[in-house]
């Protein structure tokens, strides 16, 4: 049985305005399990908690209450950190350093030596597809070119786990699917990705399982074949539209 | 994209860290013999009990910051010197500061004695102004920037712990601060330097060196009020409340003393209120030496020290504090 990577339990977050009774609750006890080389997708419509979670996994909020561990350990315990990869939604970098610089800033936080920065950059700059453009600076980067070097620094340790924010979003369809090709190689290699996305066939191409989340709480949860067969389609965007319907009744 | 990748290496604090860092303790360690053996100490200047403890207290202060850094601090303060120095709006700051003092020139109508006392005054006077400018300024704007721009996000996913993060941080704009000094006093004492030039019995040489001692002075000045802002920055979401909160303490700071004089003077129920300011502000105008310059008194190492040694406890305090703050700070 493969080892469970994420454990999410009972978590909950409210967020609460700065000397304000007013409270807003973004997620309402959530209970999901990552496994150990699986491309797990967390799907919502916008506000339905899917970026708390993730922020939640990496330790960037702090739990109201419940429980959240990563290869069994707290998500701000630094050694799970040597063992993850993050990229954001919309990511931004200091946009003074070019795309090389970058991923050695990165690559130097992880403690690699020169050479190893040297050799994992080059490798990384040719996976994304950024090998040409190594030497311009973030600043000058369009959105695509930001997600495809964003990708290469969340890979720059070769984590176990991969946490990736709308990674496909206002990408152009080749740089979307050259990502989505990349996440299924990831994958092949026995390595786990958690993805947030509101891009259902996307999710429905490249996800093992998912968990679909509407106003913080979790209203369908199980693998993609599974989930289609108990709708009886086989469109997830169908699984996904009557689960948020349905829990809106 | 292919995704043959090779396995990364494994990664941790390397040796050539650990190598730096004995280095700079053994150099802590070596300043804090030399010191206590007497090569600072001057007869003139009485050196009580306290005065002592606090010098002991900056040497071990000093330490603790060098061996608990790592290499992922000086890391982000490479990364932030390397960010902060290419700034436009701190450039121009430097630039308006590098016009005044090259504007002390022009002062020609004062008789020459006159002329030499304003010159020392207005210059460092405007470098402590343009650097306590952009200490404030950068400090106020630099985390809760990177918190709007997300690119904390990606550090803090890294193996950063957020003690590093704030340190790194920290030193990054104490280099920042160090470079722009360092250009404006290369400058001052140029300007400086020509119009003593060939002025009978004037050693020019030393009287750059007790400038450079008097923006040195200026540097750990600079860097206290930092401190404090980082802090503040870590726990308000205003950049304007940051700033305020900055000049606040640099102006009350400058004018501490005046605290305890107010404080002996005062009626017993204010008496409590008055001291508690005095204790949590930083003694900033012990570190201003124009006067000394000015009337020509030398400026005694044990005298520096003891006010470097001070603003290094506060740092150290301060730092701590920043860190309770942002360990529950949510992005």
């Amino acid at each position: 049985m493969a080892e469970t990577i994420v454990e999410v339990s009972g978590l909950s977050k409210t967020y609460r305005a700065f000397m304000s009774r007013r409270s807003h609750r973004a997620l309402n006890s959530l209970n999901i399990d990552v496994k150990q080389g699986e491309v797990f997708g967390l799907v919502g419509p916008n506000g339905s908690g899917k970026t708390t979670t993730l922020k939640l996994l990496l330790g960037l909020l702090l739990p109201t209450s419940g429980r959240v561990t990563i290869f069994g350990r707290n998500p701000r315990d630094v050694a799970v950190k040597h063992r993850i990869g993050f990229l954001p939604d919309g990511p931004y970098f200091y946009d003074h350093l070019n795309a090389v610089e970058l991923l050695d800033f990165y690559g130097r936080l992880f403690g690699f030596s020169r050479a190893q920065r040297k050799a994992r950059t080059e490798e990384l700059l040719e996976l994304v597809g950024m090998a040409k453009h190594r030497h311009r600076p973030v600043r000058e980067y369009s959105k695509g070119m930001l997600q495809r070097v964003g990708l290469a620094q969340a890979l720059i340790n070769d984590p176990d786990l991969l946490l990736l924010d709308e990674p496909t979003t206002g990408l152009d369809p080749l740089a979307a699917f050259e990502i989505k090709e990349t996440i299924q190689g990831i994958k092949n290699r026995g390595k786990t990705v958690f993805i947030c996305s509101h891009l259902l066939a996307d999710v429905q191409a490249i996800c093992d399982r998912v968990a679909i989340l509407n106003e913080g709480e979790r209203v369908r949860f199980g693998p993609v074949s599974e989930l289609l067969a108990a709708d009886n389609t086989n469109s997830l965007e169908q699984v996904f539209i009557r689960a948020v319907r349905g829990s809106q009744k | 994209m292919s995704v043959a990748m090779k396995a990364a290496p494994m990664g941790g604090e390397s040796m050539g860290w650990r190598g730096v860092q004995a280095a700079l303790s053994a150099g802590v360690l070596g300043l804090a013999g030399y010191y206590m053996s007497a090569g600072w100490k001057s007869p003139s200047v009485p050196t009580r009990p306290s005065l002592a403890s606090m010098e002991m207290a900056g040497f071990v202060v000093l330490l603790a910051m060098v061996w608990f850094s790592s290499s992922t601090a000086w890391i982000i303060a490479r990364a932030t010197w390397q960010e902060t120095i290419r700034k436009r709006v701190l450039n121009v700051i430097l630039l308006v500061g590098l016009l005044l003092v090259g504007s002390a020139q022009s002062f020609s109508w004062m008789s020459k004695g006159e002329e030499e006392k304003f010159i020392r005054d207005f210059g460092l006077g405007a470098i402590l102004l343009v650097a306590i400018i952009i200490a404030i300024v950068m400090t106020s704007m630099m985390i809760p920037q990177e918190i709007e721009r997300r690119t904390v996000f990606t550090i803090l996913s890294k193996p950063v712990d957020r003690f590093q993060y704030i340190f790194g941080k920290f030193i990054g704009t104490c280099l920042t601060l160090g470079t722009n000094l360092f250009i404006l006093g290369i400058f001052f004492c140029l300007v400086y330097g020509l119009k003593r030039r060939g002025v009978s019995g004037v050693d020019v040489m030393g009287e750059s060196f007790k400038n450079m001692q008097a923006i040195t002075m200026i540097f750990f000045e600079v860097t206290v009020v930092a401190a404090f802002c980082t802090m503040v920055s870590v726990l308000s979401t205003s950049v304007i409340f940051t700033i305020a909160c900055g000049f606040f303490v640099f102006f009350a700071g400058q004018m501490s003393s005046s605290f305890q004089h107010l404080e002996e003077h005062s009626e017993a129920a204010w008496q409590k209120a008055i001291q508690a300011v005095y204790l949590i502000l930083p003694r900033l105008d012990n570190y201003d030496v124009r006067e000394k310059l000015i009337i020509d008194e030398p400026i005694f190492f044990n005298y520096m020290w003891h006010a470097i040694a001070a603003g290094l406890v506060y740092t150290a305090a301060v730092l701590v504090l920043s860190r309770l703050f942002f360990n529950d700070r949510e992005f």
